[in-house]
C-alpha cells in the first residue's frame, strides 16, 4: 500500500527506508535468515524452560540487583546507540533544511525523526525480550505481555535520552564540536561499565572491603537500591506488575515527547544557525612571526600527529582499545610480570590501536596528490607515515617493560617482541595492501578493507597467540609465529595489485570522477 | 570536427614563438604522450613543448583530456607511451628532480582540514626541504598577499572555496617552483580573489618562472596566456597566439575581432 504523500507515517516510511538504505543483498539475507533461525530457537527455549524457570525469575525479584543491572547495562548501550543516531539524524545528515522548509508540519516532522531513531534501538531489545512474552503466553504467564510496552517504554525512553544529550551538546559547543563530543560520549557510555567493574581492583585491600561491604548493605531490604527501589522497577513491570509498568510507560513515553518538543523549539530558535559554524580557532603563533620547522621526517610526523589528535572522530573511535589499553598498563604495572593474562591483552590492543592510527595516516591520507607531486620518494614517505602510528603505542609499552625487566626479563621481552610485532605487523599490512579510504570511514575500516582487514586481524591474533606460547605454552610458539608471518605474505601477494596502482602515483587516493 | 587533413589546425612551430632572452630551453617538453582508460583514449600521441618563462593556456572541451595530460605532467598518473620532461628531466626516471621544480595546483585544492594555514605552509616548505627560516619569511609574505594572514590561525576546513584556493596557491608557491601547472585556478573565486590569483600569476611569469594552467574562462586565456593550445579528443588541434589562431579559423570567424570564444567553438565544433 502507497502511504499518501506529506503525511506523517509517509514521512516514518522514509525515515525509516533512509535509515536501512545499504543493508540489503545477499549477506543480508543470510543474516536474516540466520534470525529468524535464532529467534524460533529462543522461542522454544523460553517455551521449554518457563514452567521452571519462572520461579526462580520471580525469586529474583527478591534480589533485583542482577536483572535490574542487566537492565540499566542494555539502557546505557541502547542511549550511546541511540546519541550515534540523533547525531546523525540532527547534524550530519543535513537534510533537515530540506525537511523544514517543506510544508510539512514542523512538529511532526521531529517527532518523526524521534521515532524513527526510536524504533532503530528498539529493534534489539524487542528480539532479546519478546519470546518470553509469547511463550509466557502459551504457558499460562500472561503477565509477561507487559514485556511488550516496557520494551516500546524503554526505546522511546533511550532515544529521548540520546536526543536530549546531542541537542544540548549542539547549545553548549556548537554543532561541529557536538558532533565529535557526541561520538566520544557514545563511545565513552560503553565502556564505563568495563571501567567501573575494574574500579574496585584498583583500591587498596582494605578500602575494596568496605566499599563492597557497603555496597551490599545498600542492596538490602532497607538499602538505597533495596529490592523495593524505584531503580529496579523496569524489572517489575517486566513481570507485569502494574504500578512499575505505569510508571515506566509514563516516564518512556512523556519523556520522549518532551525532549522532542525541546528539540524542535530549541532547532526552530537558532540551533540551525549554529549548526553552519565557521571555522575553530587554533593557538596564536609567536609575536615576533612565525616559526618553521623543517626536515622531512620531523615535519610528517608532526603533521600526522597533529592531524589524528585534533580529529576527534579518529580519537573517539580509537578511544575503546585506548581506554582497554591504558587500565592494562597500569593493571600490569600492579600486577608485575608473574600475571600470564595481561600481555596477550596489551598487545591485542596495541596491535589494534597502532593498525587504526596506521590506517588513518596511511590511506586515509588527505592530500595524497601533495605528497605525490613532492620530491620525495613515496616510500621513505610511507615508512615515516607507519612510524608516526607505531611510535606512540610502543611509547605506552616501554616504561611498563622497563619496570618488569629486572623482575621478569622474559615477560619484559615478550612484551617488547609482541607489542613491536603486533603494531609494526598491523602498519606493514596497510602498507602493502593499500586501500583509500575517507578519514570518516575508521569505523568501516574492516568492512570496507576487503582482504586486508581479515589479513590485519590474522597477523593481530598470531602475535596475541605468541605472547600467550611464550609464556604457557611454549611448544605451540612456532605454529603461533606462522600466523603473523603467513598473514604479512598474504598482505604482500593480495596487495600487489593495489600497491602499483596506489604507489605508481603516490598514495592511494580515493578515485575522483 | 576532426582536425585531419586541414594544416591550419596542427601546433605551429615552436621557433617563431620563442621571443626574448631566456626563453631557449623547454620549461616542459611532452612527447607523444598516451592514456587510456579501457577502451577510452584520453591522451593520444599528444606533443606539447612550452619554453620557460611563458603563461600558456591548455583550452579543450570537457573530457578532452586536459585534466589527465596535467596529472600525467605532475607525476601524479602514469602515462601509457611517450615521455615528459619537465627542464631536461624526465619525470618517470628523474622524478625527484623533475618535481623539486614543479608545482601542480589541482582543481580541488589539496588541504588538511585541521591544519592552519601556516602549519601548512610549514608541511610543504618541508616536504621540498626549504631552510625553515626562509620558509616562514616566505609563508608570511604570501599569506599576507593573499589576504589570508588574519586568518593564519584557523583551520582550513571552515575556509570558504575562494580562501581554499588561495591557501592551495601559497602552499604551491612557498617552494619557488621554475614550472607551474595549474587545473582550473579560478573555479569558485569572487572577483577580488580572482584577480589577486591572477596578479600573483602574472607577477611570477615576469620574473622568468613558467605558467601552464587549463580554464575554461576563456577571457583568462585571452588576456593573461602568450600562447594557447587547444586539445580536443587527446591531441592538440590548434597552438599559437590568439592572433595565430584566429588567423588559423574560416573565413567567418578569422578576421581581427573575432574574440577567442568565436575561435575556440569553431575548433572544438563536433564533427
Amino acid at each position: 500500500m502507497k502511504l499518501k504523500p506529506g503525511t506523517w507515517p509517509w514521512l516514518l516510511e522514509h525515515e525509516l527506508r533512509v535509515s536501512w538504505r545499504g543493508v540489503g543483498g545477499r549477506s543480508f539475507c543470510l543474516i536474516a535468515a540466520f534470525g529468524s533461525l535464532l529467534w524460533f530457537f529462543m522461542h522454544w527455549a523460553a517455551w521449554a524452560s518457563l514452567p521452571g524457570g519462572y520461579k526462580l525469575l520471580r525469586g529474583m525479584l527478591e534480589m533485583p540487583v542482577f536483572l535490574g543491572g542487566l537492565y540499566w547495562l542494555a539502557v546505557s548501550l541502547l542511549v550511546s546507540q541511540t546519541m550515534v543516531h540523533a547525531v546523525n539524524a540532527l547534524i550530519v545528515r543535513g537534510d533537515l533544511d530540506l525537511l523544514l522548509s517543506s510544508p510539512l508540519s514542523q512538529r511532526s516532522i521531529f517527532l518523526v525523526r524521534g521515532f524513527s531513531i526510536a524504533v532503530s534501538a528498539g529493534l534489539l531489545p524487542a528480539f532479546a525480550a519478546l519470546p518470553l512474552a509469547h511463550a509466557g503466553l502459551l504457558r499460562g504467564y500472561p503477565g509477561f505481555l507487559a514485556l511488550y510496552p516496557l520494551v516500546i517504554a524503554t526505546a522511546l525512553g533511550c532515544a529521548a535520552a540520546g536526543i536530549f544529550i546531542t541537542m544540548t551538546l549542539v547549545r553548549l559547543l556548537g554543532a561541529r564540536r557536538a558532533r565529535t563530543a557526541g561520538q566520544v560520549l557514545a563511545a565513552v557510555i560503553g565502556v564505563v561499565f568495563f571501567l567501573s567493574f575494574q574500579l574496585p581492583n584498583a583500591l587498596p585491600a582494605a578500602a575494596r572491603k568496605a566499599f563492597l561491604a557497603g555496597l551490599k548493605a545498600q542492596l538490602m531490604e532497607n538499602g538505597l537500591f533495596g529490592p523495593g527501589s524505584p531503580l529496579w522497577w523496569p524489572v517489575r513491570a517486566g513481570f507485569g506488575e502494574l504500578l512499575p509498568l505505569l510508571a515506566v510507560a509514563a516516564v518512556g513515553a512523556g519523556g520522549f515527547w518532551l525532549s522532542v518538543s525541546l528539540t524542535y523549539r530549541r532547532f526552530i530558535s537558532g540551533t540551525q544557525e549554529a549548526i553552519s559554524g565557521g571555522g575553530v580557532p587554533a593557538a596564536a603563533d609567536s609575536p615576533s612571526g612565525p616559526v618553521f620547522r623543517s626536515g622531512l621526517v620531523r615535519v610528517l610526523l608532526l603533521k600526522e600527529w597533529r592531524l589524528v589528535l585534533r580529529d576527534m572522530q579518529v580519537i573517539s573511535q580509537s578511544l575503546l582499545q585506548l581506554l582497554y589499553l591504558v587500565p592494562m598498563v597500569f593493571i600490569g604495572f600492579k600486577s608485575g610480570p608473574e600475571n600470564k593474562f595481561i600481555i596477550p591483552v596489551i598487545v591485542a590492543a596495541a596491535a589494534m590501536l597502532a593498525g587504526n592510527l596506521a590506517w588513518i595516516t596511511i590511506n586515509a591520507e588527505e592530500a595524497p596528490e601533495l605528497m605525490a607531486t613532492a620530491p620525495v620518494p613515496i616510500s621513505k614517505v610511507l615508512w615515516i607515515k607507519a612510524a608516526a602510528a607505531v611510535l606512540p603505542v610502543l611509547a605506552l609499552l616501554l616504561p611498563l617493560a622497563v619496570w618488569w625487566a629486572p623482575r621478569g626479563p622474559l615477560a619484559a621481552a615478550t612484551l617488547l617482541l609482541c607489542g613491536a610485532g603486533g603494531t609494526l605487523s598491523a602498519a606493514l599490512v596497510q602498507i602493502w595492501s593499500p586501500r583509500a579510504g575517507k578519514r570518516g570511514d575508521l569505523k568501516n575500516r574492516y568492512k570496507q578493507g576487503g582482504a586486508a582487514g581479515v589479513i590485519e586481524l590474522l597477523s593481530t591474533i598470531g602475535w596475541i597467540g605468541v605472547a600467550v606460547c611464550a609464556g604457557s605454552y611454549r611448544e605451540w610458539l612456532p605454529a603461533a609465529a606462522a600466523a603473523p608471518a603467513i598473514a604479512l605474505l598474504a598482505a604482500w601477494y593480495s596487495g600487489s595489485g593495489a600497491r602499483a596502482e596506489a604507489w605508481g602515483g603516490g598514495l592511494p587516493a580515493v578515485r575522483r570522477a | 570536427m576532426s582536425g585531419s587533413g586541414n594544416g591550419a589546425l596542427r601546433p605551429g612551430p615552436r621557433k617563431e614563438n620563442m621571443t626574448g632572452e631566456n626563453k631557449k630551453s623547454a620549461a616542459l617538453d611532452i612527447k607523444g604522450l598516451s592514456k587510456a582508460f579501457g577502451e577510452k583514449r584520453a591522451v593520444d600521441q599528444l606533443d606539447l613543448a612550452i619554453p620557460a618563462g611563458e603563461f600558456h593556456a591548455l583550452l579543450g572541451p570537457n573530457g578532452a583530456g586536459k585534466t589527465t595530460t596535467l596529472r600525467m605532467v605532475a607525476g601524479l598518473l602514469r602515462s601509457d607511451a611517450g615521455s615528459v620532461s619537465v627542464f631536461g628531466h624526465d619525470i618517470s626516471q628523474k622524478a625527484t628532480a623533475a618535481k623539486s621544480v614543479t608545482a601542480f595546483l589541482p582543481d580541488d585544492p589539496l588541504l588538511y582540514g585541521k591544519l592552519t594555514p601556516l602549519e601548512y605552509l610549514e608541511f610543504v616548505a618541508g616536504l621540498w626541504a626549504i631552510p625553515s627560516p626562509a620558509a616562514a619569511l616566505r609563508a608570511r609574505e604570501l599569506l599576507e598577499w593573499l589576504e589570508l594572514w588574519g586568518n593564519r590561525s584557523e583551520y582550513a576546513e571552515g575556509f570558504s572555496r575562494g580562501m581554499r584556493q588561495k591557501l592551495a596557491l601559497a602552499g604551491a608557491m612557498i617552494h619557488e617552483p621554475k614550472l607551474m601547472i595549474l587545473d582550473e585556478p579560478l573555479t569558485g573565486l569572487d572577483a577580488r580573489a580572482a584577480r589577486s590569483v591572477k596578479d600573483m600569476l602574472v607577477a611570477y611569469v615576469k620574473k622568468g618562472n613558467t605558467v601552464v594552467l587549463t580554464t575554461h574562462i576563456l577571457e583568462i586565456a585571452e588576456r593573461l596566456a602568450e600562447r594557447i593550445s587547444i586539445i580536443l579528443n587527446g591531441r592538440i588541434v590548434a597552438q599559437g597566439t590568439l592572433d595565430e589562431l584566429r588567423s588559423r579559423t574560416g573565413a567567418a570567424v578569422g578576421q581581427a575581432g573575432a574574440t577567442l570564444e568565436d575561435v575556440f567553438l569553431e575548433l572544438t565544433e563536433p564533427a
